[in-house]
């Protein structure tokens, strides 16, 4: 029996609460954070990086494995960037997170970026600890 | 007091000419799921006039930068906006070091020179492997 229970195994309704988002030293170097200051207009790649770590943070513990497939979801991400009407629609903020690689499609569904990277670990362990007791 | 006196100037010396602290592994740095809600994030980004979420980066650049040149004190104020990517354009950088020293994100260290200390508080961030 392997010790490590795969994601795939777990209903996808399923959530976890307080995980720490495991960020890469280099995250912040990021090229896709460049392209969407530039997609979005910004005038420092701060305020880039400040959208995407809201976003990750948001999503890491209320979106199940990153989904990004409900109703409303392109409002639902402007209101965790804490994006406002001035700076732009929700939807400009969704195709520039689109366009920049940190919201992904595979077809169908729309899920948040690296969100195995960041969390994974993180679950895959919670999920080994609950089945070892 | 030797010791002190020896330190290597920070910011002075690329990362790969300076000792590197043994066991120093962390790849990583974990964020808390409350962070960008955090009391000292608000405070942060009004005392600097920044958003909220501008403030967030700026923090994150901090400890990431910190702990990717594996030096987390000893810090000079120069060394300290560079990490943070503060320039000119956003304001003094004594703005800068003083709202971090007042939100205790960083600590003034026991030294004639002005250097500084990172801190990591638990609620916020901490280094991982």
């Amino acid at each position: 029996m392997s010790a490590t229970p795969s994601l795939d195994h777990e209903p996808a309704e399923k959530t976890f609460n307080n995980l720490y988002a495991q960020v890469p030293l280099a995250f912040a170097h990021d090229t896709r954070v460049v392209v969407l200051q530039q997609e979005l207009g910004l005038p420092r790649r701060r305020d880039a990086l400040g959208l995407v770590f809201q976003l990750l943070l948001w999503g890491g513990n209320s979106r199940p494995e990153g989904r990004l497939d409900f109703q409303h979801a392109k409002r639902h991400v402007a209101g965790a960037c804490e994006w406002n009407s001035a700076e732009g629609t929700p939807e400009q903020l969704w195709e520039a997170l689109v366009t920049s690689g940190f919201i992904v499609s595979d077809g169908e569904t729309h899920y948040l970026a690296d969100w195995d990277r960041l969390f994974g670990a993180v679950i895959r362990k919670r999920l080994a600890d609950s089945a070892r007791k | 007091m030797e010791a002190n006196t020896a330190r290597l100037a920070p910011g002075t010396i690329p990362a790969r000419q300076r000792p590197v602290p043994p066991r120093w592994r962390f790849t990583r740095l974990a964020l808390s799921p409350g962070l960008s809600d955090h009391p000292r994030v608000h405070r942060l980004a009004e005392t600097l006039g920044l958003s909220s979420s501008s403030a967030l980066a700026l923090l994150v650049q901090l400890w990431s930068g910190a702990l990717r040149e594996r030096q987390t004190g000893g810090l000079a104020p120069a060394y300290l906006a560079a990490l943070c990517d503060w320039t000119d354009s956003d304001g003094p950088r004594g703005n800068l070091i003083a709202a971090l020293v007042e939100q205790r994100l960083i600590e003034r260290e026991r030294s004639p020179e002005p250097l500084f200390r990172v801190q990591f508080p638990r609620d916020m961030a901490r280094p991982c492997r």
